[in-house]
């Protein structure tokens, strides 16, 4: 099954909860081993021969049996919830390690596939609970009843094995095909989710474009395909539930075509039938049935789930051991070279660049044309494609990657805001800061009042009542408290009004360290020791005092 | 909760006939497992006796419950897809025709549950309805079916009633007070995964990813815990019920023997007893099917809710020859009980070029959105060359008016059918014209296929997805072009080139244009000043450049909270980079 390696740690790991599960659950299968032939027995024996207390002294012994079963179902629990939980924790954190490294990495899939990504494990969580705990008892429960069957009429033998092979045979053709339309209905309910998400997203956008026809075509078209899937796999899916019926209630059938002979022959007594037909009605049927709807269903939907999940789960590889950075040093581009795609125009052509330990260098250029792509190259986020980048003078994939993460911070435009406390949101970078130090930031870029406003420093942040300006100072404040030398603001400032902006670039000049802005204002140049200018010819040394103009 | 037995019916006739079909295959599944224990006592008793038996019964019995109940299979789910196409089709054709400004009323996140989850739930109503009636009758028959064999025999199981109940009961509140727990710990840990997954880019930048995984597992402990709760109450659930049930299956099996040995009852009724049981047990588990046509409702009424959310103003009036002249009387909107525009009042003559500045919350989007029809006023009327809005056929409107805003929203394919989207899209020239007017032709060719890169695959900056915002509304014959903010993340030397081109490409037309920056209010013939919703002043740059009130405004801090009338995404924006990746 596709993505099962997920669940095969937990499976190892948890071998002997599995195993508690499976010997508790054949005790509970006692009664449906037992109660055709202790029926039986009771009226034969009993009822029939005229032994009343003998007959009810075996009732008493079957609802013993009944309970002893329910005993060793609650017995069953204790291992059975230790798997599962077991298996939702595992799933959690490799989905949790695996999608979030992948969005880290700036890989497939938008904020929103990952976001249900967690969703899903709860899904696969109560699917490996049924199929687990259903799937061992009822299958359980088949065979103690056969095994009963069997012990009690030996000629049932000779009706139920070519019939289970029959409808065994049947049921894995039926499942094939179907499951090749449950497949499809699920690809196209995905594609109705996004065309749909993304027409509700943009309904605005829709009427301004005047093309709600459009719009409606488009979905017309997906919703269709959807409906015409599901009720292409529903035609399967009846047809195997007919034949699922049709072997759970043949057996019954057989056995009273079979009786007349049986009884004349003296080969079956009249409690025995009785016991016989208990046998295939309350044993065999339900519990064949549960087994085989369950297995098939259930199994196909968490081998879809599992995997969703494991195309997301895949966690990155350790980095690559290097040596540790230098405290501080110059940054440079040695004809650096940058693109995205095989065949797009390259956003860096052999680029060079020094700048050097403590200086503060302002980026400017149209937008779009990459800046943004140089503060990642510049600070070793992205690789060039040829030519190099180097901190204190060794190319920056030779350091070991925490510590040059460590040397050097990079905020970008959209602020990271999580729901937690003002504190938590500080700290990231310097977990070991006091409150003194976290005050003195608060002030340096201008966060007191933010502070105030959620009750101190232990006060919690729910980052959608923010504003992107408020957003913008958290990411700084978390910033400045970090150990960096090197901070590239990329547009970091851009939600603040011009004077926020102008503290905040002070706050960091006066931190000390390397300091490169890429600029939304041109008034960020003016306070800079250098300016560049980055445009369609490449990239610019501007020496510069005043933000004099730039075209 | 209060059943309304409309919309159940206007949600179960979305089924179509696939719902007579569950209905008669219910009823034929129920008929037959009825009468089946009633054929197998008969012959087993015939078999007994030596006489010749016939199974037939039987047989017919056999056929008819697998039949039905393969086909009950097919037409549930059928029924159901069915049901919620049509629901869907017409939520989100109700939706589409909606004032954009109603639509506003949920998140998108909330109209996609709507959209999807509800009307699939709503549409299970008629499945979930004729469920619930079959089985109660058949647990009925059952109590009928032991009674008619032997009064005792109902008599126990009616007396064992009240216990069962309470048990089914205590076991449905246990469970449903820890599942509370359960979701809260789960919707955490959904919370922070989503926070950490929209700060992507900023957990790459300072390598934290390991401690942002730990901050989100944090939750993992409080889950299992909740788990672990669950699976104790199972526990004790499973126990409690594994003694009550069989000691009254038990016992009423011992009343049936003691019948037996009686005389009153032969060996194949003893086994019919057994089947009848297991029916009657039925009517205790009723609650289960009893929450299916709940939950049924409660979807339907959240359907409805959308449904009920009454249409803009329209007529069939068609739009007279003119260049876009604009006309505002005693406009006022108010949105959740919040006044955003109050009695506005003013004039837009054909082909001039008005800028509209204010601070934030000041109502510069909602007057850009109701000056051209994209929705309506509370009070007052708004006219486009002489025309009101609220009595035109409204794909007239929309024809004649155009709109570019700060983030738009792209849909179709591919970059090419994104700025062509339209009902009666762009040819490839007008598209490549469009995008050179907006200075997005160079960043375009950067992409992996250039004009025809997948939407899905881009990773646009905020000013490259303005670019193309615009690109998408200029190159349609509108008279009326808004531009709301819809350059505001654009650099000042490209915006300055998309100036000039936008000047040489709608020179003829009136433009409506919410601007934060001076230079864009110094070019602009008129100037609509706005204030706390209400215009402050109506005039050219120059005679109110005099006021500092006025030039404030252009460096007014963006610290307020978010303006309510104008939300953000709900979602957080993917984690971008400047330039386009392929996936």
């Amino acid at each position: 099954m596709a993505g099962s390696h997920l669940l095969r740690p937990v499976v190892v790991r948890h071998r002997a909860a599995l195993l508690g599960v499976v010997g508790w659950s054949s005790v509970a299968a006692l009664p449906a081993l037992s109660s055709g032939r202790l029926i039986a027995l009771a009226l034969d024996d009993g009822f029939l021969a005229g032994r009343v207390p003998l007959g009810f002294a075996l009732l008493a012994v079957y609802a013993a049996t009944l309970v002893f079963g329910a005993f060793a179902v609650r017995q069953a629990m204790r291992p059975m919830g230790e798997f599962t939980e077991a298996a939702r924790d595992h799933l959690v954190r490799t989905v949790v390690r695996g999608g979030l490294g992948e969005a880290v990495a700036g890989g497939r899939g938008g904020s929103g596939v990952q976001a249900r990504l967690v969703g899903q494990v709860e899904t696969a969580r109560q699917i490996v609970s049924n199929l687990v705990m259903s799937v061992t008892s009822a299958g359980l429960m088949v065979l103690a009843a056969a095994v009963g069957l069997i012990a009690l009429a030996p000629v049932a033998l000779v009706a139920l094995v070519p019939l289970a092979l029959v409808a065994g045979a049947a049921l894995a053709v039926l499942t094939r095909f179907w499951r090749r339309r449950y497949r499809t209905a699920l690809a196209r309910e995905e594609a109705l989710t996004g065309e749909v998400d993304a027409v509700l997203r943009g309904v605005r956008d829709v009427a301004a474009c005047a093309a709600a026809g459009r719009a409606t075509a488009d979905l017309d078209r997906v919703l269709e395909g959807y409906a015409t899937a599901v009720g292409r796999a529903a035609d399967l899916g009846g047809a195997r539930i007919a034949v699922i019926g049709l072997a759970a209630r043949l057996p019954l059938l057989l056995l009273l075509l079979l009786a007349p002979g049986l009884l004349a022959g003296g080969t079956l007594t009249p409690g025995e039938l009785v016991g016989a037909v208990v046998y295939v009605v309350s044993g065999l049927e339900p519990a064949w049935r549960a087994v085989a709807e369950i297995l098939g269903n259930q199994g196909v939907e968490l081998g879809t789930v599992l995997a969703r999940l494991a195309r997301h789960s895949t966690v990155p590889p350790p980095p690559a051991p290097g040596v540790r950075p230098p405290a501080r040093g110059a940054l440079a581009l040695r004809a650096a070279t940058f693109r995205y795609g095989e065949h797009s125009d390259p956003v860096l052509d052999r680029a060079d660049l020094v700048i050097e330990d403590g200086e503060w260098v302002v980026v400017l250029g149209p937008s779009g044309i990459g800046k943004s792509t140089l503060a990642t190259v510049l600070t070793g986020l992205e690789r060039p494609e040829s030519g190099s980048v180097e901190f204190a003078g060794l190319d920056v994939s030779r350091y070991q990657a925490a510590e040059l993460r460590h040397r050097m911070a990079l905020i970008p435009q959209e602020a990271y805001v999580f729901s937690g406390t003002v504190r938590e949101n500080l700290v990231p970078l310097a977990p070991d800061a006091d409150d003194a130090t976290i005050d003195a930031t608060i002030r340096a870029v201008g966060l007191e009042e933010l502070v105030a406003r959620h009750g101190g420093l232990d006060g919690p942040v729910v980052p959608q009542t923010l504003s992107a300006g408020e957003r913008q100072l958290i990411a700084l404040g978390r910033v400045h408290l970090s150990p960096a030398r090197v901070v590239v603001l990329d547009e970091a400032t851009c939600h603040l009004d011009p004077a926020a902006e102008a503290r905040a670039e002070n706050a960091f000049h006066r931190r000390g360290g390397t300091l490169v802005v890429i600029a939304h204002r041109a008034t960020s140049a003016a306070r800079a020791h250098r300016v560049l200018v980055l445009d369609e010819t490449g990239l610019h040394d501007h020496a510069t005092t005043s933000g004099r103009s730039l075209r | 909760m209060r059943f309304d037995g409309r919309l159940l019916l206007t949600a179960g006739k979305a089924s179509g006939w696939y719902g007579v079909g569950i209905a008669v295959a219910a009823v034929v599944e129920a008929g037959a497992a009825l009468t089946l224990p009633a054929a197998v006592a008969r012959a087993v008793d015939g078999v007994i006796a030596g006489a010749p038996v016939s199974v037939w019964p039987i047989v017919v019995a056999l056929a008819l419950v697998t039949v039905a109940e393969a086909a009950a299979v097919v037409f549930e789910r059928r029924a159901e897809a069915r049901g919620a196409w049509r629901l869907r089709r017409t939520v989100l054709r109700h939706l589409l025709a909606l004032d954009v400004a109603a639509t506003r009323r949920w998140t998108t996140g909330e109209l996609l549950g709507r959209v999807l989850q509800s009307t699939t739930a709503a549409a299970s109503v008629t499945s979930a309805a004729i469920g619930l009636v079959v089985s109660l009758l058949t647990s009925l028959g059952g109590v009928v079916a032991l009674v008619v064999v032997d009064v005792w025999l109902g008599v126990a199981v009616l007396a064992a009633a009240p216990v069962v109940l309470w048990l089914f009961r205590w076991l449905t509140r246990q469970v449903s007070a820890n599942t509370g727990d359960y979701q809260d710990a789960f919707a955490d840990l959904v919370t922070r995964f989503g926070d950490a997954v929209s700060g992507a880019r900023t957990i790459r930048a300072n390598g934290t990813l390991d401690r942002e995984t730990a901050r989100v597992l944090d939750v993992v402990p409080r889950l299992s815990a909740a788990g672990t709760r669950f699976w104790r109450i199972q526990r004790t659930a499973v126990w409690r019920s594994g003694l009550v049930m069989p000691t009254l299956q038990v016992a009423v099996l011992a009343v049936a023997c003691a019948r037996l040995v009686a005389g009153h009852l032969s060996v194949g009724e003893l086994l019919a007893v057994q089947a009848y049981f297991g029916y009657a047990t039925g009517l205790f588990r009723q609650n289960v099917l009893l929450s299916r046509v709940a939950r049924a409702h409660g979807s339907a009424e959240r359907v409805a809710e959308v449904l009920a959310e009454p249409l803009p103003p329209s007529g069939s009036a068609s739009l007279p020859a003119g260049g876009g002249a604009v006309e505002l009387t005693d406009v006022g909107v108010v949105r959740g009980g919040r006044v955003l525009l109050d009695r506005i009042t003013l004039r837009v003559r054909a082909g001039q070029t008005v800028a509209i500045v204010g601070g934030t919350g000041s109502g510069k989007s909602t007057l850009a959105e109701v000056a051209g029809g994209l929705s309506h006023p509370d009070t007052g009327r708004v006219l486009l060359d002489g025309a009101d809005l609220a009595a035109l056929r409204v794909s007239e409107l929309r024809a004649a008016v155009t709109y570019a805003f700060e983030r738009p929203a792209l849909l179709g394919a591919t970059v090419a059918d994104a700025i062509g989207y339209s009902d009666r899209p762009a040819s490839s020239a007008r598209v490549t014209a469009a995008l050179r007017a907006a200075v997005a032709e160079d960043f375009v060719r950067r992409l992996p296929l250039g004009a025809d890169t997948p939407l899905g695959d881009l990773r646009l900056s905020g000013g490259e997805l303005q670019r193309l915002g615009l690109a998408r509304a200029l190159w349609r014959d509108a008279r009326l072009v808004v531009l709301d903010d819809a350059t505001s993340n654009v650099d000042v030397v490209t915006e300055e080139r998309i100036t000039t081109a936008l000047g040489a490409a709608m020179r003829t037309r009136t433009r409506l244009v919410v601007a934060h920056r001076i230079a864009t209010a110094r070019a602009a013939d008129l100037v609509i000043w706005l204030e706390g919703g209400r215009v402050r002043a109506t005039a050219p740059h120059a005679d109110l450049a005099v006021d500092p009130d006025y030039l404030a405004v252009f460096t007014a801090p963006d610290l307020a909270a978010p303006d309510l009338a104008e939300p953000e995404p709900a979602e957080p924006e993917p984690a971008g980079f400047d330039r386009v990746r392929s996936v």
